[in-house]
């Protein structure tokens, strides 16, 4: 057969590498993807470790409340300082000759365990702790000191208090800012412990009533060097958190106050606690799972990244289909019918059945195209035998009024066309 | 990427298991990762394959074909191949995806079927290679263009309908003696009065000289000229039956064209819609249909209107002398009278005009159905179609053109018909 013969057009490729600019392209998504994640992951950690730094006392703080400077002060004075929110490293460091520890803050989520800790290797080298306005939970740490409850309601202390006491770096520090909480002894007259920066000014008074009896030592300054005995340390209560930060310590004698206080060891451990560090929470379910299955359930999650990779992978890209122009013909014909529909244009579509079957029938009939409408009811009447006004009636006179008696008018006009051989 | 990775990992579960951490985890993972790097840079790069695409023969619509890839290693290493010769769905291949391992230097040859189920040039799109190692962790892959074009020809269903339409046509030739003499006829020879002849063609000045009863034959016309104009505009591209309309058209050329050309006259085909998409000619042609076929092969209709001054000059420049035009178009009111009557008169001044359109078998069907009155309504509008292609057929009468009108499946023959009676007639 002719129709087999081969006019084929025959394609090669040659191996010749892909040029270098198309490969680019190509590989132009992933190149700009990974750009993406690169830049998200940069800017998220850059984000995160400034978030990081926003507690308030916190030694990497560089914000108003931040202990930032005061920690750089004192390194640039030649203190080891040994900064930490991990207890173990705390309780650690807290154990070396030579050694305070300060507690700036949060000194109450510690538990009771953590405390007794710190208070074991303190007392074991007799090293000293500093806390900055502990509150209440200095009674944890300390049976001789605690927050002065015996202070006047009514008192209005002034805004600057003077030293007042015989503490050399109070007394070279002289005047500081007045804070919320004033701390005393809890018993009086112990010994080896010195007050300083006491409440001034209208109304301040010592009442009764409260657990710290009127006329013990007092002030926002408590330096305690320990009663000697097993077990104790020597203990300082910075009052007022104010002194400390970065937007404080340059004001009144606050420098010269917390750095000297801090300063008097040539190692320094600050430990920041955080909350979450020792919460135990209730044992969950999970708990009773063995590790092994755990650690086989998770290393699903690599299996089924391969495995989706693996369907994911398409073999070369879908074959394009070149389709011809097709037009939808007999769609114009139903469009025109909801026209006519929805115009209600009943006279219009029987008269156009009526002409079409009255077309088929003269010529069914034999009649010329010079035969008239008469001529054609006369040719129905007699070759169906019905009567001539109906015939008339249906397919000439008949005004379709409602949808059903055009239904009507269509339906016995199909059927007479029927009947006509 | 594949399974036997999958496989790989799903046992890195067991020393996860057996010492559950993190960081045995992390490590199993590095050195699955590791085998993956080191199994990828092992892998031969899928462009080291050569490859070349031989297309099979060309066929008709629905007949099978083929296409022949060649896969050629040159390069000293062994690649182990997965093929994917991709071609668009219409060309209709059946399996496309194969396996091959080939030595250095070798080559192999994958064929892949095809069965068409459109006509016209169908381009095979692109091969796929991947590429593995002896470990097959990784398969490397890249596409590529291979270019390969399959020719299929309309599928000429009507040429059965051929045989019945030459006999009809033999039965005007002259060795039958009930032929009609008449216009058209030409002498063809003398021979012996068999019982059954017409006694009006004894020759009786031979019959004298033979001393026996002798009679003329006759014979119709030869050497005639028909010209099929099919139309490719908009209207040809309108949905009729399974097909378009330019189906039909070219079902309908073609077996006018196999008649034709068989009956011995010179067939032109011209399709045109606003400029003219291709020619062919019978003269000189051993094969006109299937000259006639390639031709039409990758013609399709385009949403342009029909440039009828363009066509008509065409026409008028294909033959010179009288001829039968052939216009296969559709009767659409619009086109009919502002574009083709107006051209007619220069047609008709030196030829004979028919005009052939397919009617769409919906119509008739919607216009029957009358049950509710949404079907009233439609069967109204279909009917007022039919009308107006009657009316315009009617018009044409007028002006001396003949017109056929059939569904899509009748049309060939229908024309076929009309072309036999103008033979008959002698009115070529």
């Amino acid at each position: 057969m002719s129709a087999f013969i081969d006019v084929a057009t025959r394609g090669t490729r040659s191996s010749a590498a892909v040029p270098v600019t198309a490969r680019l392209r190509s590989a132009g998504v992933w190149i700009v993807a990974a750009v993406a994640i690169l830049i998200t992951v940069i800017a998220t950690m850059l984000m995160t470790s400034d978030r990081g730094t926003d507690a308030p006392l916190h030694y990497d703080s560089t914000s108003r409340d931040g202990t930032k400077a005061m920690v750089e002060t004192l390194r640039d004075q030649g203190v080891d300082v040994t900064t930490t929110e991990d207890f173990d490293t705390a309780h650690k460091a807290a154990g070396q000759p030579d050694t305070s520890l300060l507690i700036p803050t949060q000194a109450e989520t510690l538990s009771q365990g953590d405390i007794d800790g710190f208070r074991s290797e303190l007392a074991a080298e007799d090293n000293r702790l500093v806390l900055i306005d502990p509150g209440y939970a200095v009674q944890e740490f300390t049976d001789r000191i605690t927050v002065n409850d015996s202070l006047s309601p009514l008192a209005s202390p002034d805004k600057i208090s003077q030293p007042d006491c015989a503490v050399p770096s109070a007394e070279a520090a002289g005047p500081v800012e007045t804070g919320d909480y004033e701390y005393a002894e809890a018993r009086k007259g112990t010994e080896g412990l010195r007050a300083c920066y006491p409440f001034a000014g209208p109304g301040v008074s010592q009442i009764d009533g409260g657990a710290v009896t009127p006329g013990s030592a007092h002030g926002q300054l408590i330096v305690d060097q320990g009663g000697g005995g097993k077990g104790d340390f020597p203990v300082t209560v910075l009052g007022n958190s104010t002194w400390a930060t970065n937007a404080g310590i340059d004001e009144e004698g606050h420098a010269s106050l917390v750095l000297s206080e801090l300063s008097q060891t040539d190692h320094l451990v600050v430990y920041y606690p955080t909350e979450s560090a020792d919460s135990e929470s209730a044992p969950s379910t999970l708990d009773y799972v063995p590790s092994w299955f755990i650690a086989g359930a998770v290393w699903l999650v690599p299996c089924i990244i391969v495995l989706l990779l693996i369907i994911g992978r398409r073999f070369g890209p879908l074959a394009v289909e070149r389709l011809p122009v097709i037009v939808p013909a007999v769609e114009t014909v139903h469009g025109r019918a909801a026209l006519a529909a929805r115009s209600h244009d009943r006279t219009g579509a029987l008269h156009t059945l009526r002409t079409g079957a009255l077309l088929r029938i003269a010529k069914r009939l034999a009649l010329g195209p010079e035969a008239g409408l008469t001529d054609i009811i006369v040719g129905i009447s007699n070759s169906t035998g019905r009567d001539p006004a109906q015939i008339e009636s249906v397919f000439s006179s008949a005004v379709p009024h409602t949808d059903s008696d055009l239904a009507n008018i269509v339906h016995l006009l199909t059927l007479i066309e029927s009947e006509v051989s | 990427m594949t399974t036997r990775l999958l496989l790989l990992t799903l046992l890195g579960i067991i020393p996860v298991m057996l010492m559950p951490g993190f960081t045995s985890a992390l490590i199993v993972a590095g050195i699955i990762v590791l085998l993956a790097l080191v199994d990828f840079f092992l892998t031969p790069p899928p462009r080291l394959a050569s490859l070349q695409r031989t297309p099979g023969p060309m066929v008709r619509l629905g007949d099978p074909t083929h296409s022949t890839l060649t896969v050629v290693n040159d390069s000293p290493r062994r690649l182990r191949l997965a093929v994917r010769d991709a071609w668009s769905p219409s060309a209709g291949a059946k399996s496309t995806r194969s396996r091959l391992d080939l030595a250095p230097e070798e080559n192999t040859q994958v064929v892949t079927q095809l069965l068409p189920v459109r006509r016209g040039a169908l381009h095979g799109d692109k091969v796929t290679i991947r590429s593995r190692s002896v470990v097959g962790l990784i398969a490397r892959q890249k596409s590529f263009d291979v270019p390969a074009i399959v020719r299929v020809l309309p599928p000429f269903i009507s040429r059965r309908e051929l045989p019945s339409k030459t006999q009809k046509l033999r039965e005007l030739d002259g060795r039958s003696a009930v032929m009609i003499r008449g216009m058209g006829t030409e002498f063809d020879s003398l021979r012996d009065y068999v019982d059954g002849d017409d006694v009006r063609s004894i020759d009786w000045r031979a019959s004298a000289r033979a001393q026996d009863l002798v009679v003329k034959t006759w014979r119709p016309e030869r050497d005639r000229r028909v010209v099929i104009v099919v139309d490719s505009s908009r209207l040809a591209a309108r949905r009729c039956g399974d097909g378009t309309v330019f189906d039909a058209a070219l079902e309908s050329a073609l077996l006018l064209t196999a008649l034709a050309s068989g009956a011995g006259d010179r067939v032109d085909v011209v399709v045109a819609d606003a400029r003219i998409r291709a020619i062919a000619s019978s003269h000189r042609s051993k094969d006109p249909v299937h000259d006639l076929s390639v031709a039409l092969t990758t013609v399709h209709p385009e949403l342009y209107d029909a440039d009828w001054e363009q066509i008509s000059s065409t026409v008028l420049a294909t033959s010179r002398q009288h001829a039968l035009v052939v216009l296969v178009t559709a009767l659409d009111e619009g086109s009919v009278s502002d574009e083709i009557l107006p051209v007619l008169p220069t047609l008709l001044a030196r030829h004979r005009v028919v005009l052939a359109s397919v009617e769409d078998p919906g119509l008739r069907e919607l216009a029957a159905r009358r049950d509710g009155t949404d079907e009233i309504f439609t069967a109204a509008a279909a009917e007022s179609e039919l009308l107006t292609s009657k009316s315009l057929q009617t018009r044409l009468r007028g002006a001396g053109v003949q017109s056929v009108e059939a569904g899509p499946d009748d049309l060939p023959g229908a024309l076929a018909d009309l072309y036999i009676n103008l033979k008959a007639t002698g009115k070529l």
